[in-house]
């Protein structure tokens, strides 16, 4: 187990960096969609957020399923 | 309703989406093994896998019905508050468990509390895997779309899902769930600006809302209690062995923590088109079960064809979701409960036959159970908060809780949590300001107390031992 400060050096939290910016993206997220909601923001609310996620979800699963079909042939010339 | 084109577009789509789960079965499940086994689930399926796996149909028509019944209450304490609970579970759990190679609830209860603790956990997990809220779902969906008899659907639905455990499971495979979850999402998200305007936007909300203006209140309409067991259930996750195993199977600890905490904001984005769509069709046909006004409003909005893609979405997440569960209840009673109450030695046929018959038993509890509630979330609810009450402390002690743990904990720990959800469900309590006191805030404090008394009682059946962790 000589890797493991290394390792846990690795998975620390960076706090900034990447795993901040999901933290704090979070907070800013719900405090804004809160804030029009109060506020009655209608372009926000009825179409910046609904389109947004629509929007995420897609390239989610885009990105997705290229990993998937990309692994997929490479099973099938590894196994040939 | 749906129409003979939309009836044409589903059996084309489900053929088409069953195609490409044959096509990617053999490689998915090459991969599913590969990557469990190096642990090397990149960033993208991660996030993919847990939005899949998380946000079920139920997940969408249950929300929806809780949303139109406590307003936006429902966003600001329940959404918020529960995706926020997770967080530590994000950061700093998930990770530390990363290595432990314990992966089933029975057999963490097992090595911590000795056979009789797991064999009562069994029973509820048993219990809890008959997921009742689904089959509600089911029934309300099949109402909407077909006007079929919730009952009958429901039937149809899980003798479906029995055949395709029995089969092994073909829906269950990674990229079909995804598909189903694309379908829904798209669905529900590009239709909720038509039906925002429908009713005004958020002006027109408040003003139909103006004899009742604590829906629109972002703390006022749900009553205090409610909210906070909605977020206790939510830590449910943190007792959840499968969960860390596909938190383990990614990449690495930063891999698996940052696909968590990308899908809290996308979640919460989600939440709100769906619990303000709940308000909406709450306002537009009141005294209409919230629930089946929601599927009734996608479908009129939807042009032909689309619509019944929604469907399929929905259908398809919940036979999905169905179709583990099954798998794991199954497994449950053939090897957690039957192989631990017989001595002789279980072959891999009776095992296999003993799964299928719990899938059968699980499926005639949920069509037994599901119709008796008024709101979708009030099936979940229920069984989340039984299972909760009776395993949540044991099972999370065995997981965090280094020092010693005696079999007395766990057993004195799932007797009085069962006791007391049971007795505060048959005798609620109103409590003024407060409202119907939850069975879940009294059963699960009292499930700890009785952990830390128990632990006083007996020896520690991991003393000497190596922990559980791989």
């Amino acid at each position: 187990m000589s890797n493991q400060p290394e390792k846990k050096e690795a998975n620390k939290i960076e706090w900034i960096g990447m795993d901040g910016f999901l933290c704090l993206l979070f907070v800013v997220l719900s405090a804004f969609i809160g804030f029009c909601l109060i506020n009655n923001v209608e372009v926000v609310i009825g179409y910046v957020v609904p389109i947004g996620v629509a929007v995420v979800t897609l390239l989610v699963f885009l990105k997705y399923i290229t990993e998937v079909f990309t692994f997929s042939k490479k099973g099938k010339k590894g196994k040939k | 309703m749906l129409n003979f084109v939309d009836n044409i577009v589903i059996v084309i789509a489900v053929a088409a989406v069953v195609a490409i789960g044959v096509y990617f079965s053999k490689s998915v499940t090459d991969m599913e093994s590969y990557y469990l086994a190096n642990r090397s689930l990149p960033w993208s399926l991660v996030v993919g896998t847990l939005m899949a796996s998380w946000y079920g149909g139920v997940g969408v028509i249950g929300t929806v019905g809780y949303a139109a019944s406590f307003g936006l209450a429902s966003w600001f304490l329940w959404s918020i508050g529960a995706h926020a609970v997770r967080f530590p579970l994000a950061l700093w759990v998930g990770p530390k468990i990363h290595i432990r190679s314990d992966v089933t609830i029975p057999d963490v209860l097992h090595n911590t509390y000795g056979k009789a603790v797991a064999l009562i956990g069994s029973v509820f997990l048993f219990i809890y895997c008959s997921q009742i809220g689904e089959i509600t779902a089911t029934g309300v969906i099949g109402e909407a779309a077909w006007g079929i008899n919730p009952v009958l659907l429901g039937i149809i639905i899980v003798a479906i899902t029995i055949l395709l455990t029995v089969l092994g499971g073909l829906m269950g495979v990674a990229v079909t769930d995804m598909i189903f979850f694309l379908f829904m999402v798209l669905s529900v998200s590009l239709v909720f600006p038509q039906l925002f305007n429908s009713v005004g936007g958020l002006a027109g909300i408040r003003a139909a809302t103006a004899d009742n203006p604590m829906l629109m209140h972002p703390v006022g309409g749900m009553p205090t209690s409610k909210a906070i067991m909605l977020i206790l259930l939510c830590i449910n996750v943190y007792a959840d062995p499968s969960f860390y195993q596909r938190f383990s199977a990614s990449n690495s600890v930063k891999t698996g923590r940052r696909a968590m905490l990308t899908c809290f904001s996308i979640w919460v984005c989600f939440d709100i088109v769906t619990m303000l769509a709940g308000i909406i069709v709450g306002i537009t046909n009141p005294g209409e079960r919230p629930e089946l006004a929601y599927v009734n409003a996608i479908l009129s909005h939807l042009p032909q064809g689309l619509r019944a893609l929604f469907i399929i979405g929905l259908f398809g997440a919940i036979v999905s979701t169905l179709d583990s569960y099954y798998l794991i209840g199954g497994t449950t009673l053939a090897k957690d409960i039957y192989g631990r109450l017989t001595t002789k030695q279980v072959s891999d046929k009776q095992m296999i036959n003993l799964s299928r018959i719990g899938s059968v038993i699980l499926g005639v509890i949920g069509v037994v159970f599901a119709f008796r509630f008024t709101l979708i979330y009030d099936a979940i609810a229920f069984m989340s908060s039984l299972w909760m009450s009776v395993a949540f402390a044991p099972v999370i002690m065995a997981l965090m809780y280094k020092g010693k743990k005696t079999p007395m904990a766990g057993l004195l720990s799932m007797v009085t949590g069962c006791l007391a959800f049971a007795i505060l469900k048959i005798f609620p309590i109103d409590i003024p300001g407060f409202g119907v006191l939850e069975p879940l805030l009294i059963g699960l404090p009292v499930s700890f107390l009785f952990w830390f008394i128990g632990n006083q009682i007996g020896q520690d059946l991991n003393a000497g031992k190596k922990t559980i962790q791989g």
